[in-house]
């Protein structure tokens, strides 16, 4: 049987940059193969996505040095509009791929255009949604998806050409545990009962193990090692380390009571929240998408004014006369860096808060040196941001909101997108915030983390507080987590690691 | 609305560009004032609601206010009214500037009732019927989806601005920060363009010069004759002397 996908890349470059972004690839990939392509940050694992759809040299104009070949045809012979015809591809960030109004029109969209009849296309629609999970979503505006559900939408679009490869680029990044197991299993499915060839890059390749028959880490450009299912989830069992041991005072530095709050167009936010924080903490807020963990952080931000009920932060209600005040004091991350990054170099952007703080400029300097050298970007001080790895722009937000001194600092899964051992980088950095006697909130949907790293567990349900306990004794509440979809035995590798 | 819905967007353009062109061409007060109220109508009949215009108010009411200024400082007809140093207000300027605004106001509403009568795929396929390819016709439905998301993405980076000790709070704070906010806008517009072209080509976009559409725009008979009778009408009021 033909190959699938066969790569010879001596190089690949986009001058007038030098450097090359892939090198040394020789690789064959077998129809019905499952892979899983994982390593660190800005190793090329997207880059070698774009180069097997021939994205990379055609649409990204780039010198390559090699072949590539899919289904035995060299990609310089297919228009890549004509891609779809081999190759399902799905990219990262499901909402820029987005191009419809409906959900129903955007998963007709790829087969729309190889001109299929409409009730076929009807038929492939319903079926491709339902498959994902979102059966009755077709009239829904794309624009009101939630992350989840707008990566569910965009896989149904690709699912939906019914291509013999699909390539996909993180693509359960904006799902929480019970999602990621149930497009894990409709892609396995499809692998194992249709013959898909399956290329997926995984920020937690740990997250696919059961289902892949390869395993390739990439590093700088190039394939650094190829190992079975079995080997890498051996490799990842030796690097366990213990749950850290914490303690935090008595003393309440957040209480919130019978909080609640509602969106617009009357979608709950959060329902009757009763939680008490106190100084030294370091909760883990876990819950399924949708559940209420940002909405309930961003109402102890300030950021949204809650409908009913009262947030007391330091001892003092959070309002809108005192806001600025207590903001001063918490620092806050977004899951996505790039919304909080704004200045020209890495030191200007750690420096802001300071510089809005009207501090004098010799002051500050010796705090941004002694920042950036914390979390390992004083080499970096006067590069641009976006010329940072997914990884260091994490940390380069971390270094930003611990140079004002927070007490608290709230991270909104700070850890998405990222493989495992970058996770560990920054939740150590959170960890090491903590240690200080400061307190840390960090939504997660990694129970792993949560309880590695955590002193206590608050597990959101339905938009209202479920669960309240200790994190070293999560083992016995497996029952009321799985009620809440939060499965402790599916996600057992997940575990195995953590 | 599901009435709306049905009829072919070429029967609401020709619709709205009546009622535009009556108001433009109009010299009569009383006509100017028709069409608005006919929009009106039209609305709480078919859509059963005027939420939308809620957002023009203030800026229509800001528009009124600029032609009555100018109508007060610069129409010299009719009767002196009053006269304070070199300020002189004749009694022509109020029918002016209610013509003005009027005029205006039809114009306005009539279009605003057209975008939000005609679904964007409605309008894609109105130029697809007109010749124009669907390549560049589509770009109305992506116009139309680009941007909410723009103003979510400005939304999520002036919080982000704000939790860091930014105010954002405000028209006025909104306005000072915005060199701060273009930056990473910019780049993640540059970023979402990027982006999706790349995966509608790879889902076969522009493959061949046709591609299956899931509705088809239809003229029945009784579009055409009321087509025809906005022409007459137009005609009538407009140009017979």
């Amino acid at each position: 049987m033909e190959p699938a996908v066969q790569l010879k890349i001596e190089s690949l470059a986009f001058p007038p940059e030098t450097k090359k972004v892939l090198k040394d690839i020789d690789l064959t990939i077998n129809q019905g193969d499952f892979i899983a392509i994982t390593g660190e940050a800005a190793s090329g694992k997207s880059m070698l996505l774009h180069s097997i759809t021939g994205a990379a040299p055609q649409f990204f104009n780039g010198q390559l040095n090699g072949t590539i070949k899919v289904m035995g045809q060299n990609i310089h012979e297919i228009p890549l509009a004509k891609m779809c015809d081999y190759i399902g591809y799905m990219m990262q960030e499901p909402q820029n791929q987005i191009v419809n109004i409906t959900a129903a029109e955007e998963v007709a969209f790829g087969i729309a255009n190889m001109e299929l009849p409409w009730e076929e296309i009807k038929n492939r629609v319903k079926k491709t949604l339902q498959f994902v999970g979102l059966e009755g979503f077709e009239q829904r505006n794309t624009d009101g998806l939630s992350g989840g559900q707008a990566q569910r939408v965009v896989l149904a679009s690709v699912l939906a050409m019914e291509t013999p490869i699909l390539v996909l680029d993180q693509p359960t990044a904006e799902l929480d545990g019970k999602g990621k197991q149930d497009l894990y299993s409709h892609i396995a499915y499809l692998n194992r009962e249709k013959g898909v060839t399956v290329i997926m890059v995984m920020d937690r390749a740990c997250d696919i193990l059961p289902y892949t028959n390869r395993i390739l880490i990439m590093a700088e450009g190039a394939i650094k090692e190829e190992c079975s299912p079995d080997d890498y989830l051996e490799r990842l069992n030796k690097k366990t380390s213990p749950a850290k041991n914490i303690t935090a005072t008595d003393k309440k530095i957040i209480e919130v009571k019978d909080l609640t709050f509602t969106y617009k167009g009357d979608f709950k936010g959060c329902e009757k929240i009763d939680l008490a924080i106190n100084h030294g903490d370091f909760i883990g807020l876990i819950g399924l998408n949708g559940s209420g963990k940002t909405t309930l952080l961003k109402l102890m931000e300030g950021l949204l004014v809650p409908d009913a009920g009262a947030i007391q932060i330091f001892g003092k209600p959070l309002t809108k006369r005192n806001f600025a005040t207590i903001r001063s004091q918490i620092g806050f991350l977004f899951q996505n860096p790039d919304l909080q990054i704004f200045s020209n170099t890495v030191k200007d952007e750690v420096a802001f808060i300071l510089r809005t703080r009207k501090l004098p400029r010799g002051e500050f300097e010796e705090k941004v040196n002694g920042i950036l050298t914390e979390v390992g970007l004083l080499a970096y001080a006067d590069i641009h941001p976006h010329r940072l790895s997914r990884c260091q722009r994490q940390k380069l937000a971390i270094a930003s909101v611990l140079v004002g001194d927070p007490e608290i600092i709230m991270a909104d899964e700070p850890t998405s997108g990222l493989d495992e051992e970058q996770s560990v980088v920054i939740m150590e950095l959170l960890s090491a915030f903590q240690q200080q006697g400061k307190t840390v909130i960090l939504v997660t949907h990694d129970l792993g983390l949560a309880k590695q790293y955590a002193n206590r567990i608050v597990a959101m349900h339905k938009h209202r507080l479920a669960l309240d306990i200790p994190a070293q004794e999560i083992g016995s509440y497996e029952k009321t987590l799985k009620d809440i979809g939060l499965d402790f035995q599916k996600e057992g590798v997940d575990y195995g690691f953590h | 609305m599901d009435f709306i819905e049905k009829i072919d967007p070429r029967t609401k353009l020709v619709w709205c560009l009546t009622l535009i062109l009556t108001a433009l061409f109009s010299q009569n007060l009383i006509l100017e004032i028709g069409m608005i109220a006919l929009v009106m109508i039209t609305d709480c009949i078919f859509s059963n609601h005027l939420k939308k215009y809620k957002i023009l108010l203030p800026i229509m009411l800001l528009v009124a206010s600029q032609i009555v200024v100018i109508q007060l400082l610069f129409c010299r007809d009719g009767d002196l009214l009053w006269k304070w140093g070199i300020l002189s207000v004749y009694t022509g300027a109020i029918p002016v500037a209610a013509l003005g605004i009027s005029r205006t106001a039809a114009v306005t509403l009539a279009a605003v009732q057209f975008m939000t009568w005609t679904s964007a795929i409605d309008a894609a396929l109105m130029l697809i019927a007109w010749g124009v390819p669907y390549r560049y016709a589509m770009l109305v439905v992506m116009t139309k989806r680009f941007f909410p998301l723009m103003q979510k993405e400005y939304l999520a980076i002036s919080e982000s601005q704000s939790v860091r000790g930014y105010p954002s709070e405000g028209i006025k704070n909104r306005i000072k920060n915005l060199p701060l906010t273009f930056m990473p806008l910019l780049y993640r517009t540059v970023r979402h363009t990027s982006d999706i072209a790349l995966a509608m080509e790879l889902k076969g976009y522009g493959r061949s010069k046709q591609r299956t559409f899931g509705k088809h725009l239809h003229l029945k008979s009784w579009e055409m004759i009321s087509m025809t009778a906005l022409v007459l009408f137009f005609i009538t009021v407009n140009l017979v002397p």
